[in-house]
């Protein structure tokens, strides 16, 4: 009786931690794991549901999550960011003949794997590549990107499991498309890709079968027994909608979920003290950054910027605000990249008074109050992003204060996510109505960031919102997205890394760590931190008892 | 009685529209819009925005886009969701059920719980059952919902585990009513509890109201005994004014509960609102919002009515 009574006060004490802050950690607690068993359920929480389970119209994360389980397409790529074969029988690429060119024109040729069924037992033919092409390039669906799938001149099916895809162009990231395919004969005879009921119960060719939505509570995946790797160990994942960050943490507990994705990093150290779960830290190829606006009289001296990339103590804010877990960020591609380059490590060090001086060469003298002036205007600037993320809200706040220390006075405008990420004219950022601002990049396993970076992608054409032009940086875009030699393309692409941190139009902050919490019943759960997200190696999920 | 309701449902026509025209300008003013949620995607290139943008509709002019909906709705047609391109009636009609039932048996249990509370304090004013039942009303009152409900799982589904953290059911159990109850319970408590601490308020000032009117003391007078007096006579009276706020909290038996939906993951209207809400997907929050301002209209009118049930004296015509 007693030990209850503790308990529920011990349980008052967790909830008003919960809501704040959270109690210092001890070590985890490891749990020998058990003998493996065939079949079971596994239970994942998804924070959002879906709009469509069709990659070619929904934007969504848990969309990817599901259709990776259930629809396979030719490439795919894993934990490691290296790109696999799925549905095709390799990767094509120049070394394999798998890629020809043809002067400026690019032939890729893709070999399907045989005996390969979709879910209603239709077989899966070269014809099916051909549609799904054709359902991206149709105008009425509302394709969310046609990128590569515009650049095709046609489609030639060889036989009935090969296909040669004609570009008229070199596209180096030809091998990102067809990463999930669509069944010609169950969509070819479709009013309305938008509105079918394909999109509610889809058919597909991987590891899991649909067999329910139930709106507002879950999706149930079954094993797809014909599977073509094999019937996966378990028999069935239900991704449950939990969007409650409080919730997901006690139905984990409880026993009522087996996975809890990309879990809140202020309840680190009350999941560390959970007995019977694994925490994986995955570095993941999103990152925080600091975006200036290059058409403010303020940024378009080079020596600002750089001053304030000098000025901002980022390991600081990863202790402060992301226990540490998160690591400084100096480029916008990912360490894991095989295009990273390392030589910006470190190109600006924190040193205020390095800023200082330099913020002094430049023109900008501190004024009476502190704050600096130059030819009778104080740098008095906002900084913006997306109301009510506590972390961000956070990291503004020590932003506010590191700029204050080199005499820049930094005020707080926030707006909600559909404000800020709002289209042009009206957005805060395509519309160009932001000094500072503050959000994240995922940064694609391909290298190709045109439509970020290019002087011709500044909106209301592309995402370049801090309206960066650079003449070298856009032949370089151009280049790497032509160069099919990886090499090559490497070597191009470490050079516009270089040319983005001496220009510094955005300052890299931090990559993202997720926080993947699961039962550690659960074997084979191997998270990737990619947008490709945890469910790429579904089909070795294994439980134990 | 039938003329006067009919009258007064053609009466509230206009008045929905205007209400309706008010909504839709409203959410066209609104920064963002249905386009923003793809604003995160650094692939997304000018035309392809474009396309999605007349995809969706979304190029026409407001005013057409307006009376386009109104054409449809006149039809009771409230078209497709912007993003699950699905209908938005057969959206609404998935949700009803668990919505309706968390909403009546919360209600239901808090009415009769907060009535009955109400009544005693009132008889038995500034005793000790009235001091405590004045200060745990007060305490539930001022509860943060989402704390007390997140409490309620700490220690019913987490410490003690007697009841499930969330959901409608586990798998395969929709049919099993047993198994729905056991989800239905912590929610339906986290609901409950407020809703007993201003319904036991509302009765016990009108009750103390009415047991000082003259024909009470007529009744005892009359030597009725105190059942009938407080029941018959004082209860009758004294829940005209509760009847208006139950009556106009029809509406929330449809849309639900918001937080209460997303804390325990109850498949409910509440929640499909705030998702269409956070993307603007318009045809959703029109419908929901319509409804719910139908509804509104249906209350007031069936409190009238009930108005007239309790209390002979009002006559409607």
């Amino acid at each position: 009786m007693k030990s209850t009574k503790s308990k529920l006060v011990s349980v008052f004490v967790t909830a008003l931690l919960m809501t704040g802050c959270s109690p210092k950690g001890e070590p985890p607690v490891a749990s020998s794991p058990g003998k493996p068993i065939e079949g079971g359920t596994v239970i994942v929480q998804e924070q959002q549901e879906p709009d469509a389970l069709n990659k070619a119209i929904s934007s969504m994360m848990v969309s990817t999550n599901v259709l990776t389980a259930l629809q396979g397409g030719l490439v795919t790529y894993d934990d490691k960011l290296n790109y696999i074969p799925d549905l095709a029988e390799e990767v094509p690429t120049l070394e394999n003949g798998g890629v020809k060119l043809d002067g400026e024109k690019m032939v890729v040729t893709y070999k399907i794997r045989k005996g390969v069924r979709w879910h209603d037992g239709h077989p899966l033919t070269a014809e099916d590549v051909a549609f799904t092409h054709s359902v991206y390039m149709n105008p009425k669906v509302k394709v969310i990107s046609r990128e590569g799938y515009n650049k095709v001149e046609r489609i030639e099916i060889v036989d009935s499991h090969t296909v040669r895809v004609h570009f008229k162009q070199r596209f180096a990231p030809y091998v990102e498309m067809f990463d999930k395919l669509l069944p010609k004969h169950v969509l070819e005879n479709s009013p309305d890709i938008n509105k079918d009921p394909f999109n509610r119960a889809p058919i597909g060719a991987g590891p899991f079968k649909f067999e329910s939505w139930k709106s507002g509570d879950s999706i149930t995946l079954a094993a797809n027994p014909d599977y073509w790797r094999g019937k996966p160990k378990i028999d069935r994942i239900i991704y449950k909608f939990v969007p409650d960050e409080n919730s997901a943490f006690v139905q984990l507990k409880s026993g009522g979920l087996h996975v809890y994705q990309h879990a809140a990093i202020t309840q680190y150290q009350a999941l560390k003290r959970l007995p019977g779960v694994t925490i994986y830290e995955t570095p993941a190829a999103t990152y925080e950054h600091l975006d200036m606006n290059l058409e403010k009289p303020y940024f378009q001296d080079k020596r600002v910027r750089q001053a304030i990339a000098h000025a901002i103590n980022k390991q600081e804010i990863s202790k402060y605000i992301f226990k540490g877990l998160w690591e400084e960020a100096w480029s916008d591609k990912s360490p894991l990249n095989y295009h990273y380059n390392p030589a910006v490590e470190n190109r600006y060090p924190y040193d205020p008074e390095l800023a200082k001086r330099m913020l002094d060469e430049a023109g900008w003298t501190v004024g009476r109050d502190g704050v600096r002036v130059k030819d009778g205007q104080r740098f008095s600037i906002k900084i913006s992003t997306t109301a009510g993320r506590k972390p961000r809200e956070l990291t503004e706040l020590l932003v506010q204060h590191y700029l204050k220390q080199v005499g820049i006075e930094v005020a707080i405008d926030n707006y909600p996510g559909a404000i800020l990420f709002g289209p042009y004219p009206d957005g805060h950022l395509r519309g160009g109505k932001f000094d500072l601002a503050l959000y994240a990049w995922v940064s694609p396993v391909d290298p190709n960031n045109l439509n970020l970076w290019h002087s011709g992608a500044i909106p209301p054409n592309g995402q370049n919102s801090v309206r960066w032009k650079n003449p070298e940086m856009d032949r370089m875009l151009e280049a790497g997205l032509v160069a099919l030699d990886r090499e090559e393309r490497r070597r191009i692409y470490q050079r516009a890394q270089a040319i983005l941190a001496e220009d510094v139009p955005m300052i890299p902050l931090l990559w993202w760590t997720n926080l993947d919490v699961a039962s550690s019943k659960l074997l084979n759960f191997k998270p990737s931190g990619s947008a490709n997200g945890n469910f790429w190696n579904a089909h070795e999920w294994q439980l134990t008892e | 009685m039938g003329a006067y309701v009919i009258r007064r449902l053609l009466g509230a026509i206009p008045l929905l529209i205007v209400i309706t025209a008010v909504v839709f300008s409203l959410m066209q003013l609104a920064p963002g819009g249905p386009l923003a949620v793809y604003g995160e995607n650094p692939h997304l290139t000018a035309e392809d925005l474009e396309a999605i943008k007349v995809a969706m509709g979304l190029d026409k002019p407001p005013v057409i886009q307006y009376l386009y909906w109104l054409k449809e709705v006149i039809q009771l047609n409230f078209g497709h969701s912007l993003f699950t391109g699905r209908a938005v009636l057969e959206m609404i009609g998935e949700r009803i059920p668990a919505t309706l039932l968390l909403m009546t048996v919360a209600m239901s249990f808090s009415l009769l719980v907060g009535v009955i509370l109400g009544v005693i304090s009132a008889i038995k004013q500034y005793s000790k059952f009235d001091f405590s039942v004045t200060t745990l009303a007060f305490i539930g009152y001022s509860l943060p919902p989402f704390w007390f409900g997140i409490v309620l799982m700490i220690v019913f589904a987490s410490t003690l585990q007697w009841l499930p953290a969330g959901g409608f059911a586990d798998y395969g159990q929709e049919g099993n009513p047993l198994n729905v109850l056991s989800h239905l319970i912590l929610p339906a408590a986290m609901l409950s509890i407020l809703q007993i601490a201003s319904w036991s308020r509302y009765t016990r000032s009108s009750m103390l109201e009415v047991i000082r009117q003259e024909y009470i003391r007529t009744a005892r007078a009359k030597g009725l005994d105190e059942w009938s007096v407080i029941v018959k006579h004082g209860l009758r009276n004294g829940l005209i004014p509760v009847v208006t706020v139950v009556a106009l909290s029809l509406p929330s038996l449809f849309a639900g509960a918001i937080m209460t939906e997303t804390i325990f993951t109850w498949p409910g209207v509440g929640r499909l609102f705030f998702d269409a809400l956070t993307k603007s997907d318009y045809p959703v929050l029109m419908a929901i919002l319509t409804i719910s301002a139908s509804l509104v209209v249906i209350g007031n009118l069936l409190a009238d009515m009930i108005y007239a049930l309790l209390d002979p004296r009002i006559r409607l015509s």
